[in-house]
């Protein structure tokens, strides 16, 4: 019996040991590229003289494009910050996705809207446009509203790439809160580079708890909860550590759907969002790096470590289950579609190395977490679990993912450093320690319940209910 | 199910009888949670570091403000005595003589006029100039790029030796600021750089040129110099100034220019025309742009459509409408525009948008096409 | 008596310069740092002159022109603002704002202006 359990003790440590080793190296790798990345960029933006550009008539113009969906609550004041943004020639186009509330009518009262009978091109085929809407009101001509039956978000940003004007769109989820120079910081890739870009991201930061005034983030908080400051540290790792370093090695996957630019000829090219999957970001990169590589033209895709873009993050469980499922889905879904470019050298570090890191990191990390977590269930109940094994595998895992959330939060200190009271430090450090046993069995709860959900065809999207930005210190019971 | 003592047992074991993957697991643990150790220690430091910095920054910006205000505007102030003990007290490391140079570069963004001098004889009498030529002299592109910005913003001269090899940096940066450093302080050419650049120039560059052009205080550059530039980006860059400073002389070459090979710069030459509008030449364009038309690409048709609604009449667009082919829907769609344009009132359809699977029967032209 | 000028802007070194010249040229200077502070001193004491940047935190140069120019009509108004663009320029006017200083600016220049529009206020009291 000793023997037997010996064995198998052997052989799944074997297979535990070469998967760590794996995440171990990934890991290192990122750190120290993202290390590099960040302080270039750095010393790249040490001038503080942007005043040039703000008045130049030479900037392409922009066309920024937000899907709304039900949110007659916030949609107002919304607007009337995105209309703020500091760039010298921009529109802002709302996107009413068949809403069932007053949002239309609030925006058409509001900003004295009129039906505008306006000619345009259907690059991509959408769900029916009701109607298109201009302001009389010279201080607002800048923005238009598009009334669409209801076909989801990836169908609202069709609508809108058919109908915006600009060459360049900027597309953000309507709530997020926006720097004044967010545009111009996330359009200088486009502008500074000899290679063709495609698409520029920017990170995400966390905005429950902040306080905020005129949908701007006057004073950067900490969040009360756990469960949002758990989502900080993952922010950083996934925003200051993964994506900055594929960035160096021009591998990035994924720009986030709440705040990304594109190159509008190139996603009309690429047949633009794919309504059929409920990761329709990440699946239109995925396929405009696709389509750049397979005509051999080169291009590339950049990422602005700035905090530009501030979003509310799930304050609950629920809530936030309901996120990572729909991101497991999503995830998959395009790893699915575009399964020809795993391993595949003719797509270069997208086949060789971004592709198998979201297979293994994305997808199958938190399966293969489940399955160990079963196996030692298994233990328990007949006995066999050797507890003092099982502590030192626990230290194991326990002091990898510290270090590896202290690596981000060092990387915060050493880039943008926004938490910036000492209490603040202290509390994410905390939380640092905790997060690996409360919270992350949670997620990745939430991410094999996709898996199950996507193997029983599940594929509607994960409603967020917001709690109003407008009044962050409300927070859901 | 598992006594306390089987723990114990184990507990008490040598760590040499353990199996190696355990042993291995034990030293990982330990080599993690010292690295972990290490990283807090790292941020509490830089923490530290930057809060000290800040304070130092801050003290020494409110010192600098009065420093030089009083040097600036208090005529009891001595001038000499001050400047030397400031040196001396104040600017100690190469932090203090950084933040110096910010504040500096402050004043010099916000006045002119007599100022703008005694904020260049500040700046020289600090010792800032010893400091920034050294950072010349490094080979960190960012040093370099700090110090000719901070030069050119003063208008303080240095040895050319030290800015030429910069403009074919292989750093953006490091690029910009070299043109920029050499267009502030030439007198006679200030685009002479771009006959030594061996990379395209980048719409940044174009941007910051464009910009610092317009207080260059030397007669304008005659841009017709490079419109045959080995790099398109310089072509088109001059071809937008020579519109921007309404070089009419330079008309011809543009007309010319329309039917040059490369596509990119046969838009330019569009746009520049279009955004002169010298009522003499217009009609010669529209001639010309006709007639290229039906062997243009789709981005340059767009072009010549708008062009035709921006300059051109409707008997215009009539010559081009038999060339827009059936499956150029987004051509098809601009000429719908534009007819709507030139005759508001005829042709208001109700819910005009074209999908791409080609639902051209319902485009109604009142002219008929 | 002393003539009073409400010196809003954002830029310390700016504020600086300006209440050191102004303060050098015999004024006394008050000093807000944004738009909010600004109507609060408004509101307290009663000034000569009002020199004033278009861009600051909360209440915009606009709005506070607009404001002064509804409950404090005989205050003169000087801009004080980066702005380059002709049409910024001619809505501060169309405001009624007596001057318009451009930044970079120099100081004895704008020592003279200050001078010249405070005197002209004191023509439209002695007119009234």
């Amino acid at each position: 019996m000793n023997i037997n359990f010996f064995e198998i003790i052997d052989i799944a440590s074997l297979l535990f040991l070469a998967y760590g080793l794996i995440i171990l190296t990934g890991y290192v790798f990122l750190a120290i590229f993202s290390l590099f990345e960040l302080r270039d960029y750095k010393r790249k933006h040490n001038f503080k003289d942007e005043v040039a550009l703000l008045q130049s008539s030479h900037l392409p113009k922009i066309s920024v494009l937000a899907p709304a969906y039900n949110e007659e609550a916030n949609v107002i004041e919304n607007v009337k910050s995105l209309l703020t943004l500091d760039y010298p020639s921009f529109e802002i186009v709302i996107i009413n996705d068949g809403s069932s509330d007053n949002t239309l009518r609030a925006l058409v009262s509001t900003f004295d809207l009129f039906l505008d009978d306006m000619i345009y091109f259907n690059h991509v085929s959408t769900q029916k446009v009701r109607g298109v809407y201009s302001s009389r009101n010279k201080a607002y001509k800048n923005l238009k509203i598009i009334d669409k039956e209801n076909g989801g978000k990836a169908d609202a940003l069709n609508t809108g790439i058919n109908c915006c004007n600009h060459d360049i769109v900027c597309c953000i989820d309507v709530d997020c809160i926006l720097e004044r120079d967010a545009l111009l910081k996330l359009v200088k890739p486009f502008l500074n580079n000899t290679k063709k870009v495609i698409a520029s991201g920017g990170i995400i930061r966390v905005a429950n708890s902040c306080i905020i005034e005129d949908g701007r983030i006057i004073e950067v908080r900490l969040p009360d909860t756990f469960i949002a400051r758990a989502q900080i540290l993952e922010y950083f790792r996934a925003f200051l550590m993964g994506r900055m370093a594929w960035s160096r090695v021009d591998g990035l996957l994924l720009i986030s759907g709440a705040f990304g630019m594109f190159d509008k000829k190139i996603v009309i090219e690429a047949g633009g969002y794919n309504h059929n999957t409920v990761g329709e970001d990440m699946e239109l990169l995925v396929r405009m790096r696709r389509l750049m590589r397979e005509q051999k033209i080169p291009y590339t895709v950049s990422f602005v470590p700035d905090p530009l873009c501030w979003t509310e993050v799930p304050q609950s469980w629920k809530v936030l289950h309901r996120q990572r499922n729909r991101w497991t889905r999503g995830t998959i879904e395009t790893l699915d579609l575009h399964k020809k470019m795993i391993f595949n050298p003719k797509y270069g570090v997208l086949g060789l190395l971004s592709t198998p890191y979201w297979m293994f990191f994305e997808w199958l990390a938190p399966i293969i977490e489940f399955f160990g977590i079963l196996f030692l269930i298994f233990m328990v109940i007949f006995g066999q679990l050797n507890w003092y094994v099982f502590l030192i595998f626990f230290g194991v895992i326990y002091s990898f993912s510290i270090l590896f959330s202290i690596t981000a939060l060092f990387f915060e200190e050493f880039s943008f450093q926004q938490y910036k009271k000492p209490k603040y430090m202290i509390r994410l450090l905390r939380t640092a320690l905790l997060e690996p046993i409360l919270y992350h069995p949670f997620v990745m709860w939430a991410a094999v319940k996709g898996n199950i959900d996507l193997i029983r065809g599940k594929t509607t999207w994960g409603k967020m209910t917001r709690t109003g930005l407008s009044n962050p210190t409300k927070t859901k019971p | 199910m598992v006594s306390p003592i089987y723990l114990k047992m184990n507990l008490a074991s040598d760590i040499h009888e353990l199996p190696p993957i355990l042993e291995i697991n034990l030293v990982l643990t330990i080599v993690f949670f010292v690295f972990t150790l290490l990283l807090i220690s790292l941020i509490l430091y830089l923490r530290v570091h930057k809060n000290i910095a800040n304070r130092r920054k801050e003290k020494l910006d409110l010192l600098l403000i009065d420093f030089i205000n009083n040097y600036l505007f208090n005529e009891e102030f001595n001038k000499v005595k001050e400047m030397a003990v400031f040196k001396k007290r104040q600017l100690k490391t190469s932090l203090d003589k950084r933040v110096a140079i910010s504040q500096i570069l402050v004043f010099a963004e916000n006045l002119k006029g007599e100022s703008s001098a005694v904020i260049q004889e500040i700046f020289l009498g600090l010792g800032l100039y010893h400091f920034l030529i050294s950072d010349l002299k490094k080979n960190a592109w960012f040093k370099k790029a700090k110090a000719l910005f901070v030069f050119y913003q003063l208008n303080i001269k240095i040895p050319m030796s030290l800015v030429e090899p910069s403009i074919n940096s292989s750093r953006n940066e490091l690029r910009q600021q070299a043109f920029l450093y050499l267009l502030h302080s030439s007198t006679e050419n200030p685009l002479g750089f771009l006959d030594k650049i061996n990379t395209p120039l980048t719409l940044w560059e174009q941007i910051y040129i464009k910009n610092a052009l317009k207080s260059y205080k030397g007669n304008t550059p005659d841009f017709s110099r490079w419109i045959d530039h080995k790099f398109p980006s310089v072509a088109i860059f001059c071809m937008k100034m020579i519109a921007d400073y309404d070089q009419f002389e330079h008309i011809p070459l543009l007309l010319k220019l329309l039917n040059h090979e490369n596509p990119e710069i046969r838009q330019q030459a569009i746009l520049s025309l279009r955004d002169m509008e010298i009522s003499e030449t217009l009609e010669v364009l529209l001639e010309v742009l006709i007639d290229n038309f039906p062997n243009e690409n789709i981005v340059l048709k767009q072009e010549i459509l708008k062009t035709i609604g921006k300059i051109g009449l409707e008997k215009h667009l009539q010559a081009v409408a038999p060339f827009i082919n059936k499956e150029d829907g987004i051509l098809k769609v601009e000429l719908q525009r534009l007819d709507r344009y030139f005759n508001p009132k005829s042709s208001k359809i109700e819910n005009t948008n074209y999908t791409n699977n080609l639902q051209s029967d319902t485009i109604n032209m009142s002219h008929g096409t | 008596m002393k003539k009073k000028i409400l010196v809003i802007e954002d830029n310390p070194m700016v504020v600086k310069s300006l209440e050191f010249k102004l303060l050098k040229e015999g004024y006394d200077v008050a000093i807000a740092m944004d738009g909010r502070s600004a109507m609060q001193q408004l509101e307290a004491t009663n000034f000569d002159l009002i020199l004033t940047d278009l861009m600051l935190p909360f209440i915009s140069g606009s709005q506070l022109i607009e404001h002064i120019k509804k409950n404090h009509p005989n205050i003169p108004i000087i801009v004080l603002s980066t702005a380059t663009q002709e049409d910024i320029i001619t809505d501060a006017f169309n405001m009624g704002v007596d001057d318009f200083i451009t930044k970079p600016f120099s100081p004895n220049e704008l020592a003279l202006r200050v001078k010249r529009s405070i005197g002209s206020f004191k023509n439209q009291l002695s007119h009234k």
